[in-house]
């Protein structure tokens, strides 16, 4: 027996294709010949890579991903910032707001035109049952509002009772909802509007107000006197009632915060607070306004 | 609407009572003062105590105790002809001293100082909450007034007071005179109140201010400028005061029958107050609460009873 070849002699005697000694020995003396069918090289096949190459594709994966949302958020980003999209909250409320005060302007141009043509129709019961006025905005839809936000003022200030911690809670307090009544305006036409807050803005407050409901009701010569009432007619604007913006500046509102205690439950009985709004001191977006913390300044631009 | 911020009121103490002829005497005052046609008038309290000696220990701790001006109570008949509100001036020689001044500002409607020192009218300006700064016209001045503090101050919302009765008094006119010019000068013509500062038994002092304004003119300030000292610009200091108490730093106030300086729902009655709860009865909420019908119907109500009967 050869020597030279041991280990290749006792694998392949292990094997089962070879039937016999013989065989594994004349196989064995081709392994190194030059003419063989065998050649002394390595033949090393492309492999699919095992563990490494699918560790490796996933972390390439990952890559491509970040890179993917990366880009994305790009593009994505470039559409949000963008101030005038349509599908933007603040452009459709803005948008809601122009259209519906510009509706209110033309109508109430229509129904001047109309009054002066056919004066009935100022005794007319309600004025929305006129056709041109029935996609103006109406108070009613909006009395939930006010209801909810009745509620909410209660329960917070509930077991105050002095001036001090009242004030302060309020003025960190929402009034989306409150019913607001313009006492001093810089502009004149403004005093005497109330309404139910729509929407507090930096500079603004939208109100919607109601329909032939104002001051101009309450007038009266004498001391509760019913006869002597003074009619003063409404304008057309007033009729319709609607949306109103009201700049904070230089203005002040009032509100009335109805207390609800479990001992008074007849209505006429209920007691009421008034409270005024400085629209001076608070020209901050109401969001903000939670965490202000505020200061007393001069005076000078307060008016008496 | 006339003011007059500085009527003596004859106590000088935290813990004195007023007595009956001191009372008609003040009742004088304002009588007078409502012929000559003011409408708001300031009974002013002059504790005689400076903060440096021995004031820490005269101030009581129960708030209802420190106002000695009872309204409710010694003033309920002058309600609708006049409207009253309270003042204390307070002499300041030790700026470190001013703790107490938290205290006032929720009391007495109108805080005033009266700087005894050059440093005292600095602190004044910068750290306290005041609505007025006065000086005793007819000693010399703490100090040298100048542009830069004085506006400073009135820029803030401090004004300054000019007193007339210094002028009517013989004593010392030539030394008021000079130290009003001063602070004229140095405040710019803006930013002054003129008040009589009157003492309690001399109510044959007060005038009218159309008496008053050829003495200011004398001094140097415009016809305009002289009536907003009587008017406006004693109405600042008034409405200064009251959003201290009614409202939270000037955002919401509570509301009166009258606009912001309307102290006609407030509890006045500081006797009564012994026995509350409340460590402060000027904050009393109670006295606001209004019956539902008592007051006029607004445009919401009317609908919500429309909508029941329906």
């Amino acid at each position: 027996m050869d020597r030279s070849n041991v280990l290749e002699h006792l694998l392949l005697s292990r094997c089962g294709r070879f039937n016999g000694n013989g065989e594994i020995l004349e196989f064995l003396e081709q392994r190194y010949s030059f003419n063989g069918p065998q050649k002394n090289y390595l033949v090393l096949e492309s492999t699919d890579g095992g563990a490494i190459r699918a560790e490796n594709d996933k972390k390439i994966a990952k890559e491509n991903e970040t890179v993917n949302d990366f880009l994305s958020n790009l593009n994505s980003n470039k559409k949000t910032t963008n101030k005038f999209n349509k599908l933007k909250t603040k452009n459709e409320f803005k948008k809601f707001i122009q259209t519906s005060i510009k509706h209110q302007d033309n109508v109430s141009k229509k129904l001047s035109k109309m009054i002066k043509n056919n004066p009935d129709i100022r005794d007319m019961e309600d004025i929305i049952d006129l056709k041109i006025c029935c996609k103006i905005l109406k108070i009613e839809d909006y009395i939930e509002m006010n209801i909810l936000w009745n509620n909410y003022i209660n329960e917070l200030i509930k077991g105050c009772k002095t001036i001090d911690t009242i004030t302060a809670k309020l003025s960190s307090a929402e009034y989306i909802g409150a019913y607001f009544t313009v006492t001093h305006c810089s502009c004149s036409d403004s005093i005497g509007i109330e309404g139910i807050v729509l929407w507090e803005s930096q500079s603004y407050i939208l109100m919607i107000i109601a329909r032939k409901n104002n001051w101009k009701d309450n007038i009266s010569i004498g001391k509760n006197d019913n006869n002597n009432k003074i009619k003063i007619k409404y304008s057309a604007r007033e009729m319709i009632g609607g949306l109103r913006m009201i700049p904070k500046k230089k203005t002040r509102f009032t509100f009335r915060i109805d207390i609800e205690n479990d001992e008074n439950k007849d209505e006429g009985d209920k007691e009421v607070i008034n409270f005024e709004f400085i629209g001076d001191r608070l020209c901050i977006k109401s969001l903000d306004r939670a965490n202000k913390k505020f200061k007393s300044h001069n005076v000078k631009d307060i008016d008496i | 609407m006339l003011c007059d911020l500085n009527i003596g009121f004859p106590l000088s103490d935290f813990n004195e009572t007023i007595n009956n002829d001191q009372l008609i005497e003040v009742k004088k005052c304002i009588n007078t003062s409502i012929i000559l046609g003011y409408t708001h008038i300031a009974l002013n309290f002059k504790p005689s105590t400076t903060t440096s000696n021995s004031n820490k220990n005269k101030i009581s701790n129960d708030l209802n105790l420190i106002n000695p001006i009872n309204l409710e109570k010694d003033f309920s008949e002058f309600s609708g002809k006049i409207k009253i509100f309270t003042r204390i001036t307070i002499k300041i020689d030790d700026p470190s001293q001013c703790q107490n001044f938290a205290k006032f500002q929720q009391i007495f409607d109108i805080v005033a100082v009266e700087p005894l020192t050059e440093k005292s009218f600095q602190s004044a300006i910068s750290n306290l909450e005041i609505d007025l700064i006065s000086f005793n016209l007819q000693d010399r001045l703490p100090c040298f007034m100048k542009h830069k503090t004085l506006c400073s101050a009135i820029d803030k919302g401090i004004l300054f007071e000019i007193k007339y009765t210094d002028f009517l008094n013989n004593r010392n006119r030539a030394q008021s005179i000079s130290n009003s010019k001063q602070i004229i000068r140095a405040s710019r013509n803006r930013g002054l109140i003129c008040s009589s500062g009157c003492s309690f038994n001399n109510s044959n002092l007060l005038r009218n201010s159309i008496n008053v304004i050829p003495i200011l003119k004398m001094m140097g300030i415009d016809s305009n400028r002289c009536n907003l000292m009587f008017k406006d610009w004693s109405l600042k200091v008034l409405l200064n005061g009251r959003l201290r108490i009614k409202s939270y730093k000037q955002t919401i106030s509570i509301s009166g029958d009258n606009g912001l300086l309307d102290n006609s729902l407030e509890d006045k009655n500081w006797d009564s107050s012994k026995n509350n709860k409340i460590n402060n009865i000027k904050q009393n909420i109670n006295t606001y609460k209004k019956r539902k019908n008592d007051i006029n119907d607004n445009a919401l109500d009317k609908i919500l009873k429309k909508n029941k009967v329906v």
